[in-house]
């Protein structure tokens, strides 16, 4: 079967060339989409739980009601700010970490369905929500992920990347792309997250 | 009388196209990226992903719009609009009227917006056949809209003669896309 990909796409991203501007923008489209899904997740699962609504989320951060109904279908105008706000009016904030993409990690985990995401509801760190964009041998993949202790979650997965993967010295020595880690959690559980990442 | 009764599916009518080279599978831009959901693209969608670009600004904007299908390919969540005219800003719209089942993926950012046209052979399985700049397609009532349908329209009954899209029922939009959208 023809596919698009013939060529691996991250090749001359991992070249130590010149990245062309056809994947710069593929990266920040997919950082932004990441961005977006993040607080999609983060505001329905809310909002099922009746904690929140567009209205009250608006009237937190400043801004109009249907303003937040645009946010809701697309990033669009996005900035770093707005994510922020957007997070901390719900109670969160983001947490990134950055690695290299030459570490040769693949994450293949597909997304839990919308439908069978539960959030936790209790001061735990049960549930947090996780993004994970990590990196591929010749790729960077994204996962988000819900786990009943991410700390376990984060550590298996840990476990898996390193039993799997086969870093290239050359790439290595060429290359040092960054890699985002994005979490969003309740404020309070930021810290016992971080601490188990370390 | 023996009588054969063979059954071809709209799967197999798919299969071969792209044995023919006139629908090309989507995959994920990144190597072990998941695959949750299909896009089948025509071969001026496939050039838009694969190039070559006219010019390095066309080669950026088109990373974008690969970015925004991969993000439906990989099956993470998206906003869908549930009336046409409405909810602008969603990822995703069925145009009017419904019944022709021309839907469209917006990559609305940045400037030109992309608009990319299709139809859903299956739940998941979005065959996208044309596509248009936003700018291009003035508004909503316009006559360049309308062609843009038919333009689809027009490029599905090139390819799948005998099959028609999936309709949804009673207008659920879970028989189009099976999880991870959120209706706005």
């Amino acid at each position: 079967m023809t596919t698009s990909q013939q060529i691996p796409f991250l090749s001359d991203v991992l070249s130590g060339e010149k990245i062309p501007a056809g994947k710069l923008a593929y990266f920040r489209a997919r950082l932004t989409n990441r961005f977006h899904e993040l607080f999609l997740r983060q505001f329905v699962t809310l909002s099922k739980e009746g904690k929140i609504t567009r209205a009250q989320l608006a009237k937190r951060i400043g801004r109009k009601p249907e303003q937040l109904t645009r946010w809701l279908g697309s990033p669009g105008n996005w900035t770093i700010e707005t994510f922020s706000d957007l997070l901390l009016g719900m109670g969160y904030e983001p947490m990134l970490f950055v690695s290299s993409l030459a570490e040769g990690r693949t994450n293949n985990i597909t997304p839990p369905a919308l439908a069978n995401y539960v959030f936790p509801t209790d001061k735990t760190e049960q549930g947090s929500v996780e993004i994970v964009v990590s990196t591929g041998q010749l790729g960077i993949t994204g996962s988000i992920a819900t786990a009943s202790s991410p700390s376990e979650s984060i550590r298996a997965e840990t476990n898996s990347a390193l039993a799997s993967a086969q870093p290239q010295k050359d790439y290595l020595e060429r290359i040092s792309a960054p890699q985002f880690h994005i979490f969003a959690g309740p404020l309070h559980q930021n810290k016992k997250l971080l601490e188990n990442r370390v | 009388m023996n009588w054969l009764l063979t059954y071809m599916s709209i799967y197999y009518e798919i299969a071969n196209r792209v044995n023919e080279k006139r629908l090309f599978s989507l995959t994920p831009a990144l190597p072990g990226a998941p695959m949750v959901r299909h896009i089948y693209a025509s071969s001026e969608i496939h050039r838009l992903i694969t190039g070559p670009w006219v010019n390095t600004t066309w080669e950026e904007r088109c990373g974008y719009l690969r970015g925004d299908l991969d993000r439906f390919i990989e099956g993470r969540v998206i906003a869908i609009a549930t009336r046409p005219y409405k909810g602008k800003t969603a990822y995703m719209l069925r145009l009017h009227p419904p019944r022709e089942q021309v839907w469209e993926i917006r990559s609305r950012d940045p400037y030109p917006g992309i608009r990319v046209f299709g139809r859903f052979a299956d739940i998941d399985i979005f065959i996208a056949l044309t596509w248009a700049k936003r700018a291009d397609l003035a508004g909503p009532h316009s006559r360049e809209w309308r062609d843009a349908r038919e333009a689809c329209k027009t490029e599905w009954r090139n390819l799948f003669p005998a099959y028609e899209p999936i309709t949804g029922n009673g207008g659920d939009f879970r028989d189009y896309i099976s999880a991870n959208t959120v209706l706005i």
